[in-house]
């Protein structure tokens, strides 16, 4: 197991080390001088001496090298720099945006399981019937649904024809719904498969197969044996997930101007506010890498047999 | 079938577990703080565009620009009707030797108590002279003489100070606040509550100066709804009494709907073609000839656009001047109607034929054109740039466009002049007729931003003209060279393709009450507003 | 019984779809007369008729017009990005697999990299800086896309590899490359196709979204994401302007995953989830 846990840590320092260069590289990817672009939105004059002034206080006349080492030395202290556009420190804007898109991101992990658990044990305690294809059949309509446009449609519906409920922005409880709900059903029908599946999976095993024999109810076998194994491969595809949930939050975030990073990130793309597309490229692959690091450790802890292999 | 209606109970049992557990994330996450907002008598909610404040160094203008919540005010004002009128200065004179002397009014309170002087005026005028000036003039130019008394020095013959100083850039702070935290103003409201890209509020000063303009609500709370057609339906379903900017090409349906009125005041602003001209290279250099300019300029059906694309809520422009700004120079120019029999006429003087596909051609290379928006904002400004790029097609002027949705991104690619034109609004900020040729097309603008002349040159006797405005003290002269520069700038060289004058909007609940628009929205009041 | 005869109903029930809009793409211009880009700033926001069967935008375009051709653009940077992804991914796999050693190490640490990256936002960023276009929107897809089907083909390649027909064919001196064309590349292209398939979908979403964030197909392209985001301002207005270009990006998506899920069961039982 140490031996596993140790090549992997490995592995996931070559990955943090090429995630800090290509986050560092997107700002000489693109074109047009970055002292101009900060000079230009200071809305200060652009003069030869100026620009080379901006130059020298951002350090870009130093070789790559050493500024790849200056951005990541002051990166691992959280100093992303400020922002071109508003000049703020880059982490005091992330952390201002964090906790609208994590509670975002809460309601719809939640609504996606409320959705998921009950269709997916559905389908697999009555796996290949109707009721199972289905659910099948929703989980792929469900998929192929283009959330922006499921976003559009319920404003249409619940806001501009109802009337029910708010569109716009942050606030009260009513406000997280719509968005809330658009982001769910974009991630339910991959939850719902996968709980299909594992559940499946688990009901052929020989100990639930003894527990009815011994006369269990089928809700008990379920609950009691099936269920709780069978969640296990779900909460660690949560890993998987992760990147799904996350790339919606930007779309979601954008239709229903929810004030969180994913709404920040397309507006710093759209700025080419390169510190904050950098530090946020930076800190959500470090998320994801994480993420994936301990689905694939807890893997190795539920599963002996990739411990040999590793 | 016992089988199902069991396992359907702990479907639900197991829903509600998840329920309670999404309730429990919820409380966690800090809710329940924002109740619903409600309207406790004196309230107004206002929806506006994007959050554009600038938070940090002299650029800072929180609640003060673009966004103008009547936080602070300037030494002297510009009302709806366009005049400069005293404000927080009582008089002016021009002493001589490009010198200003302004005296300030007395007994004016900050928020904090403090009664306004010459120091925190030289403060805050240097501010922006620091960041961004619409004078020539340093820190140093500004010299307190007394208590109520400040001196102002061009460093060259430009005379067009008091106007600039209408600006809301210009705000008058207390040293004593933060202009990006905590701006502490004189205005009729007073900073309460911001929330970036959420919330601004601010709440009645009770100690405010000026009796004939306090302010009629206890509170106002600026929501930023970044997307036009959220702020419309927000508007729809009362969560915001009122917004501003109101989409143009939604105003007329908007106007329809019950028990919702917009109002406008004299177009301030406009909507125009730039030319390129200067130091272009081929392929992007086929508008150096004029005759290509003008056939442009004929290829463009103004009535149309104003009339189909924005149902009224727009005028037919022949400058970039609206008669509001001074109606002389609209009046002076002859500007371009549509008429493509001219287009014709002049393309063929160009060089140009009609090919078998309808289109222009020269040397067996069509006539594109390579067409930039992005200020404003491609999402504000559209679908504009694709009707004129269908009007110039229909002539059979190819078009192709480039669209930004952000403005820095807009003059980075400007600046590798790999185009032929831009489509551009502006807004006349200011009651001075040399802002907009002196701001953006003149090279004797070396102090400000005016970063389009290196691409969008007229020529050396629009700049004369230009000069002339500037420095003039006499009213007429600067009358007569703003309709010479104009004449210029469109009919002689056109330089520029003018398409619409175009209005300030706010859109609001019938029960809002005492809606005055200022033609310049960064000069908006909203102290005369109730319901 | 009943899941396969589901199945493979849906699969051609998805692949007859996808012929259609692809013959609908291809053979425009003799299904409506009418040109996509051909304006009448008279006839804004009319509603579905007999004239225009899915009524006018707001320049006065016909829709359905613009649909049937925007279809090439938003499948053609499907497929075109695809293209890419497959040639990338399938090129660096059977390299990394046939040839083992430092390479092999150096590209599958290079997959694991861009496996980190929640690929959507990263296509964002890549595309926002190279400026925007339906172009680059391809390029980003792409550049952050063939990551997985490297990782697929080389795993693949590394089980062919202890097949005796490969092992013999290698022992008897055959070049690398001539095994790789010979025996490898016959046995991955059907998983690989399969892979595609299943992937397609999300390919085209993550395009459309792309567009509908602002950074794809310039006007007048009547891509339809784009077309998406067009209708955006008039949405209370004329509703029927966002729903068409919605249904279409949706049908065509889920004829992809139709298409997909019946041929999933073809695939080799490890690559299953």
């Amino acid at each position: 197991m140490l031996s596993y846990l140790a090549s992997r840590l490995v592995q996931l320092g070559f990955v943090l080390f090429a995630i800090t260069v290509l986050s560092f590289a997107l700002l000489h990817l693109a074109p047009g001088d970055p002292a101009q672009i900060l000079l230009r939105n200071q809305g200060a004059l652009l003069t030869q001496t100026s620009i080379q002034q901006m130059r020298a206080e951002l350090g870009l006349d130093q070789p790559l090298p050493v500024q790849y080492l200056r951005w990541l030395q002051a990166a691992l202290r959280l100093d992303f720099g400020v922002s071109f556009r508003t000049g703020q420190p880059v982490s005091e804007l992330l952390l201002g945006r964090l906790g609208a898109t994590v509670e975002l991101a809460a309601v719809a992990l939640g609504l996606a399981l409320l959705i998921a658990v009950p269709l997916g044990i559905f389908a697999a305690v009555y796996q290949n019937t109707l009721v199972d294809h289905l659910g099948r059949l929703a989980a792929l309509v469900g998929a192929s649904m283009p959330s922006f446009w499921l976003g559009l449609l319920l404003i249409y519906l619940f806001a501009v024809r109802l009337g029910w409920l708010p569109v716009l922005g942050r606030g009260s409880l009513a406000h997280l719904v719509l968005p809330g709900l658009t982001l769910a059903l974009s991630l339910a029908p991959v939850y719902m498969r996968l709980i299909r599946a594992s559940l499946c999976d688990v009901l052929r095993e020989d100990y639930i197969q003894t527990a009815r024999a011994k006369g269990a109810s089928e809700r008990r076998v379920i609950l009691r044996h099936g269920l709780r194994t069978a969640l296990i491969p779900v909460v660690t595809l949560f890993g998987m997930t992760l990147a799904h949930l996350l790339g919606g939050t930007v779309v979601v975030e954008t239709i229903f101007a929810w004030p969180g990073i994913g709404q920040l990130a397309v507006e710093a793309i759209l700025n080419r506010d390169f510190p904050v597309v950098q530090a946020f490229v930076l800190l959500l692959s470090l998320a994801f890498a994480l993420a994936n690091l301990a689905v694939d450790l807890s893997y190795a802890l539920l599963d002996p047999r990739i411990r040999v292999e590793g | 079938m016992r089988r199902l209606r069991s396992s359907w109970k702990w479907v639900v049992r197991v829903s509600g577990a998840l329920f309670l557990v999404l309730v429990g994330l919820l409380s966690l996450s800090g809710l329940e703080r924002t109740a619903a907002v409600g309207h406790p008598g004196g309230e107004l909610v206002i929806g506006v565009a994007k959050d554009q404040y600038r938070l940090e160094g002299d650029a800072a203008a929180l609640g003060v620009y673009p966004l103008n919540a009547n936080i602070t005010e300037t030494l002297v004002r510009l009302t709806p009707d366009f005049q400069i009128v005293p404000w927080l200065a009582t008089s002016w004179e021009y002493v001589g030797e490009n010198t200003w002397r302004f005296t300030l009014r007395q007994g004016v309170k900050f928020h904090n108590g403090d009664e306004m002087d010459a120091e925190a005026v030289k403060w805050s005028l240097a501010k922006q002279q620091r960041f961004q000036p619409l004078f020539p003039a340093g820190e140093e130019d500004i010299r307190v003489v007394d208590k109520y008394t400040i001196e102002i020095t061009t460093r060259w013959d430009f005379r067009r100070v008091v106007e600039a100083l209408t600006h809301p850039s210009y705000a008058i702070y207390s040293p004593k606040g933060d202009p990006g935290r905590n701006p502490i103003g004189t205005g009729p409201y007073r900073l309460v509550e911001y929330r970036q890209n959420e919330t601004l509020v601010v709440e009645r000063f009770a100690d405010y100066w000026n009796p004939e303009a306090a302010a009629r609500m206890d509170r106002l709370v600026f929501r930023f709804i970044p997307d036009g057609s959220t702020r419309i339906l927000a508007l729809q379903a009362g969560q915001v009494d009122l917004i501003t900017p109101v989409p143009r090409e939604n105003a007329a349906a908007l106007a329809g709907q019950p028990g919702i009125t917009v109002y406008q005041a004299p177009a301030n602003a406009y909507y125009a073609l730039y030319f390129a001209t200067k130091d272009q290279v081929p392929p992007y250099d086929t508008l150096t000839d004029p005759r290509v300019r003008k056939a442009i300029n004929y290829a463009i059906d103004r009535e149309t656009i104003v009339e189909q694309i924005y149902s009224g809520f727009a005028e037919v422009a022949k400058t970039l001047t609206p008669p509001a700004v001074l109606p002389e120079v609209d009046a002076g120019v002859e500007g371009f109607a549509f008429d493509p029999g001219r287009v014709a006429e002049l393309l063929t003087e160009a060089g140009y034929t009609r090919g078998a596909d309808g289109f222009w051609q020269k040397d067996g290379e069509p006539l594109s054109l390579t067409l930039v928006s992005g200020f404003p904002p491609a999402s504000i400004i559209k679908p504009l740039p694709e009707v004129i790029q269908a009007m110039l097609e229909d002539q059979g002027i190819r078009v192709r466009l480039v669209e930004f949705d952000d403005i820095g991104a807009y003059y980075d690619y400007v600046d590798t002049g790999e185009l032929h034109m831009v489509i551009e609004s502006g807004s006349w900020n200011m009651p001075d007729p040399s802002f907009i040729p002196f701001g953006l097309f003149c090279s004797c603008n070396t102090e400000g931003e005016a970063i389009l002349y290196k691409r969008f040159w007229i020529n050396e006797a629009f700049e004369q003209e230009v000069m002339r405005m500037v420095a003039a003290e006499d009213r007429a002269e600067v009358v007569e060279a703003a309709v010479r520069a104009a004449q210029i700038m469109v009919d002689e060289f056109t330089g520029v393709g003018p398409i619409a004058y175009i209005p300030n909007l706010i859109a609001a609940r019938d029960e809002v009450q005492g809606v005055v628009v200022h033609p310049a929205a960064v000069h908006q009041r909203w102290t005369g507003m109730g319901k | 019984m009943w899941g396969r005869l589901v199945r493979d109903r849906l699969a051609l029930l998805g692949l007859l779809v996808l012929g259609a809009i692809g013959a609908g793409a291809l053979f425009a211009p003799w299904i409506t007369d009418r040109d996509p880009l051909d304006t009448n700033f008279l006839r804004r926001f009319e509603p579905p008729s007999r004239e225009h069967p899915l009524g006018t935008d707001q320049l006065g375009r016909d829709l359905l017009a613009r649909l049937l051709y925007g279809a090439r653009y938003t499948l053609g940077t499907g497929l075109g990005a695809m293209g890419l992804i497959l040639l990338v991914g399938t090129a660096v796999g059977l390299v990394s697999g046939l040839l083992g050693g430092r390479l092999d190490a150096l590209l599958m640490r290079m997959v694991d990299v861009l496996l980190a990256f929640p690929s959507l936002i990263l296509a964002l960023a890549i595309v926002g800086m190279l400026g925007p276009s339906l172009t680059n929107v391809l390029i980003g897809i792409a550049a952050v896309g063939w990551a997985s089907y490297a990782r697929v083909v080389r795993g693949l390649v590394l089980s062919l590899r202890e097949r005796e027909f490969v092992e013999a064919a290698l022992a008897l001196g055959a070049g690398r490359l001539w095994v790789a064309r010979r025996h490898v590349l016959p046995h991955v292209l059907p998983t690989v196709a399969v892979l595609a398939s299943l992937d397609m979908g999300n390919l085209l979403l993550a395009i459309s979204a792309l567009s509908f964030l602002g950074v794809g197909a310039q006007a007048p392209t009547p891509e339809w994401g784009r077309m998406l985001n067009d209708a955006r301002p008039f949405l209370w207005q004329a509703p029927h302007l966002m729903l068409f270009p919605g249904l279409a990006i949706f049908l065509v998506v889920l004829a992809f995953n139709f298409l997909g899920d019946g041929l999933r069961d073809l695939l080799d039982p490890r690559l299953r989830r």
